[in-house]
């Protein structure tokens, strides 16, 4: 019996064909994450969040999946540092949880936006839409993942620093979309802003797809 | 019994076949995890030697790794994420937490890379291989998982299973522990007895016997189920 009790017989699971690329190229993200210490300034995070949502924007992740374990290791690092927002427990968790979902939005559905993207109309209310129920979705996922621990730990993580992290991501979505005037000194904070990064981002990953399929820019710029 | 040779025609880092552990084996067994003579079970770098053979990336590869460079390590990936994958998946069952766990396996030789030393004699797969294992047994300790996961957490991402297969999954679950651990490295990760021994810090004698009653009563339960051995 075990001459031929081995692999043939229990096949594992297979890379996705993306993989080493998408792994190559999030290890120098990575390293930057993990290198990164409080002490730097915020602009850091946002320069590694929009690094992120370019990568997944213009198909270098493929997937439009950076990997869980470097967004929780950029996350934990912005989890030590001084920020915005006082010492509201429930705010810091709503931060946090809001910083949960953005990535989660990002790893997870922007290749499907950007898939769907040639299909819907070019208005912002339905980019506005689409954002939504991307992060709804996400938001359903981030309570999934929240069961075996790990999105505490995250939300923990991230709770304090999510403000900051977020305007600074803020700010890099809007220099990519030429905006800078409109985001000078803005503060994410609240239901609407929440929304309004999320459509912003998602305005930048449609003028993306115009871009590359030579369609004329949207009116997110 | 002998164990195959995983060099011969067709062999690839996840297909090494069993015939039965063999004392007598010596360094002719090189990939996918080849015999390193002593245990080297942390994961540092390896600092004696590293053999090649033609299921390990050359020396180029390995050089522009240790500089972190990106299409060398593309390269690596290409060449071990396989392994990785089967070392993980086996363990902990099939679902998107191995694709995490396999890019945190990377991401830990890319991060350590820079202080590796290539020298001839021992398999890089050696180094990665254990790093892989001390992932996954972290995850395992995590999901209060005692041997290997009976099931898959996301059956979409599992590549479909014969009956023989599925029930041998679950006939090694329920072996003690290190039983479960030496016919996996054995049988499914085509190490030798020395290297067997080498990863779990144990004679090469005690590695034999586990092998062997491992299987005896993998013979015994795969029976009771009603599957033919």
């Amino acid at each position: 019996m075990t001459a031929k009790l081995g692999s043939e017989d229990w096949a594992p699971q297979a890379p996705p064909a993306d993989f080493a690329a998408t792994v190559s190229g999030a290890m120098p993200l990575r390293q930057m994450a993990e290198e990164w210490t409080p002490q730097q300034p915020a602009s850091a995070f946002g320069f590694l969040a929009t690094a992120f949502v370019v990568q997944a924007a213009s198909g270098e992740t493929q997937q439009g999946r950076v990997g869980l374990r470097t967004i929780r290791a950029i996350l934990r690092d912005a989890g030590g540092a001084d920020v915005l927002g006082g010492n509201d427990p429930s705010k810091q968790a709503k931060r946090g949880l809001l910083v949960h979902m953005f990535f989660r939005f990002v790893e997870r559905e922007a290749s499907r936006i950007l898939a769907e993207a040639d299909d819907i109309e070019s208005d912002e209310e339905s980019a506005m839409a689409l954002a939504k129920d991307s992060v709804r979705k996400a938001s359903e996922t981030s309570s999934r993942w929240g069961h075996d621990g790990s999105g505490l730990e995250l939300e923990e993580a991230v709770g304090f620093a999510a403000s900051r992290r977020l305007r600074s991501f803020h700010v890099e979505v809007c220099k990519k979309m030429q905006r800078p005037a409109e985001i000078a000194g803005h503060v994410v904070d609240g239901e609407d802003e929440r929304w309004r990064v999320v459509r912003e981002a998602f305005l930048f990953f449609l003028d993306k797809q115009r871009k590359a399929h030579g369609v004329a820019a949207s009116s997110a710029g | 019994m002998t164990i195959k040779d995983p060099i011969s025609p067709g062999h690839s880092p996840n297909s090494p076949g069993l015939e039965s552990p063999d004392e007598g084996s010596p360094a002719r067994v090189p990939v996918p995890i080849a015999a390193g003579g002593s245990a080297d079970t942390d994961e540092s770098p390896p600092s004696r030697s590293v053999r090649r053979s033609r299921d390990e990336v050359d020396d180029c590869v390995l050089r522009g790794c240790v500089r972190q460079d990106e299409s060398a390590f593309t390269e690596f990936v290409i060449c071990y994420q396989h392994m990785v994958f089967a070392i993980l998946s086996r363990r902990l069952g099939c679902g998107s937490h191995v694709e995490d766990l396999a890019q945190e396996v990377f991401w830990k030789a890319y991060a350590r890379f820079p202080k590796f030393e290539i020298r001839e004699g021992q398999p890089v797969s050696k180094w990665l291989g254990t790093i892989a294992r001390n992932v996954a047994n972290d995850e395992k300790r995590r999901r209060g998982i005692a041997t290997i996961a009976v099931s898959d957490p996301e059956p979409s991402y599992a590549p479909s299973l014969s009956e023989r297969a599925v029930a041998l999954r679950r006939a090694l679950a329920e072996l003690p522990e290190r039983f479960c651990e030496a016919f996996l490295l054995s049988a499914l990760e085509g190490m030798s007895l020395r290297e067997v021994a080498s990863e779990m810090e144990i004679a090469a004698s005690t590695a034999r016997t586990l092998i062997l009653e491992a299987e005896s009563m993998l013979r015994r339960r795969l029976a009771r189920m009603g599957v033919p051995g």
